[in-house]
């Protein structure tokens, strides 16, 4: 009978088989939706923009038939809170890592040095001079990071170094950038 | 008898394991103890009258000779070199720098008075030397107590710039300043390089690459060029108003051991519509300035935080009462950091306290 609703719909049947197809498609449901079906297949193939078959009333019927999940399964199994305890501490590991990370950045930041510097570095290694240089204290947690200087970073450092070679010049391209990230409680 | 030799094994055994543990804890009670002592040395050691003698000859070379040469600047990879011109007369000192890398910009001094000139933009900033000393002019004078905040020492006799050089160690006595050393001309006094250190690395240095001592210098080298200068030349005033101690509202409640405040100001600043409060800190060798401004209704949103500029310039932004304060110097973030939070607004604060 498909066959026969299928040559239907391409035009193929005489015009008394093709009455007595219709008469049987009003009456059985199911042929009715192969008649539907092989319309959406044929606007499918042919990328038409508008399906001939309606299929809005059938998903929002879905819809309504499916159960709402609102919460998430909650898993009493002894596996599972291993695993949270692993992600946890897996978490705060690699959090410990970048924190280290983001400390080197501030307290040792690369310098090249230039060709003298090895006398220099030389003559500075000495006990004293070695032991008495500072090292820093604070720690400022790393919580946030900013990319952007503020815009008037640059008139503040040509104010204060005063036009001095190094210095840089109003309208050059900025040479800031942050060094650490901004502190939790600061400012307000 | 088998149980006899047990027995002093196992004694030996024991004893060996104390020993040894008894060793390790000296050693560690050693290390920190030197490590302690080492600290206190540092802390502690006064500089020699000598070494504080180099430096009271640099500081007054600049009012006694006359230099004509070429200095080479270095930072981060960055090398900016620089002539310079520097006369003693009657009427005081004059001086032109000609930076001679990227952007032209020329700076003429008359004592206080500056003047930088930008021919590209055909620019010119005009401001009074206040505060700030630059190479080879680096040490104020007097120098009073740098002595109370680092720890002087003489280094070595080495060859600057075809001359004979006493280098001169400064050591940080905490960990608020960075660590500076100076190649000071053994005959004049002259400062010829000067490198400042943070722990064992150089941040930021200049040196003479050629220097003439006692030169004879023209006076028309310190007169602009006539195209500078012309009427279609804009000249901007950064310095609008001196004033006294405490005027400003806004104040610092505790200064950093060492540091002391040299000027209050309120800035022109280019582009500004408002004045900008500026309060300028040194001890003795860095130099750290605050601006506050009050934030704009529409501006884009202050960004809190640190920054780092070239050499040893560090910033710190923050947010208080509505006004932004920034905090920028040759010093470590701890530094800047305290000065920036211990910034306070005296007005509003005895308003509370009525």
């Amino acid at each position: 009978m498909k066959n026969k609703v299928s040559a239907l719909m391409d035009g193929e049947l005489e015009k008394q088989e093709a009455e007595e197809i219709i008469a049987i498609l009003k009456k059985e449901g199911h042929l009715q939706k192969d008649w539907e079906a092989y319309h959406l297949i044929g606007d499918s193939l042919r990328q038409s923009t508008k399906l001939s078959t309606n299929v809005l009333p059938h998903i929002n019927k879905q819809l309504i038939s499916e159960p709402t999940v609102l919460a998430p399964v909650i898993s009493t199994s002894k596996y599972s809170k291993n695993k949270v305890f692993t992600y946890s501490v897996a978490a705060s590991l690699v959090a410990m890592v970048t924190a280290w990370f983001g400390l080197q950045n501030v307290y040792m930041p690369q310098q090249t040095l230039i060709a003298e510097q090895t006398n220099i570095e030389s003559n500075m290694s000495t006990p004293a001079v070695m032991v008495s240089t500072p090292s820093m204290v604070s720690t400022p947690p790393t919580n946030l990071i900013y990319q952007h200087p503020p815009a008037e970073i640059n008139d503040y450092l040509f104010v204060h170094r005063e036009f001095s070679p190094g210095t840089i010049t109003r309208g050059q391209t900025t040479y800031v950038h942050p060094v650490v990230e901004s502190h939790g409680n600061f400012g307000r | 008898m088998i149980n006899n030799s047990a027995s002093i094994l196992l004694f030996q055994f024991k004893h060996r394991t104390l020993r040894q543990s008894v060793s390790r804890i000296l050693l560690v009670l050693l290390l920190a103890l030197s490590c302690i002592l080492q600290s206190a040395h540092a802390e502690n050691l006064s500089s020699s009258d000598e070494a504080l003698g180099w430096l009271k000859k640099m500081a007054v070379a600049p009012r006694q000779h006359n230099y004509l040469g070429t200095f080479i600047y270095y930072a981060d990879g960055h090398m900016e070199t620089s002539h310079i011109a520097h006369l003693v007369g009657g009427k005081g000192e004059q001086e032109k720098i000609e930076v001679l890398d990227g952007m032209p910009r020329i700076v003429y001094r008359n004592n206080d008075k500056m003047k930088c000139y930008l021919p590209e933009s055909k620019k010119i900033y005009t401001e009074k030397r206040w505060f700030r000393k630059f190479f080879p002019d680096l040490l104020p004078q007097p120098f009073g107590d740098i002595d109370e905040n680092y720890h002087i020492t003489m280094v070595d006799r080495e060859r600057v710039a075809g001359y004979e050089s006493q280098s001169v160690l400064l050591t940080p006595r905490d960990n608020l300043r960075y660590g500076h050393k100076f190649w000071i001309h053994v005959d004049t006094g002259l400062l010829l390089k000067a490198a400042v250190i943070e722990a064992d690395e150089i941040i930021e240095q200049f040196a003479f690459a050629q220097l003439e001592v006692d030169a004879e210098i023209s006076k028309d080298i310190f007169k602009p060029s006539k195209t500078m200068g012309a009427t279609d030349w804009q000249t901007t005033n950064l310095m609008t108003m001196v004033l006294k101690e405490g005027e400003l509202d806004w104040q610092i409640k505790a200064l950093p051991a060492g540091f002391r405040k040299i000027i209050e100001m309120k800035r022109n600043l280019a582009g500004k519509p408002a004045l900008v409060d500026h309060i300028a800190l040194s001890d003795g060798l860095a130099t750290v300035s605050i601006f506050i401004e009050p934030i704009a209704k529409y501006s884009t949103p202050t960004v809190p935080g640190f920054y780092s500029s070239r050499g040893a310039i560090n910033i710190y932004v923050r947010v208080l009462e509505d006004h932004k304060i920034t905090t920028v110097g040759e010093v470590p973030l701890e530094a800047i950091k305290q000065i920036g939070d211990s910034v306070f607004d005296q007005a509003l604060e005895s308003a509370a306290v009525n």
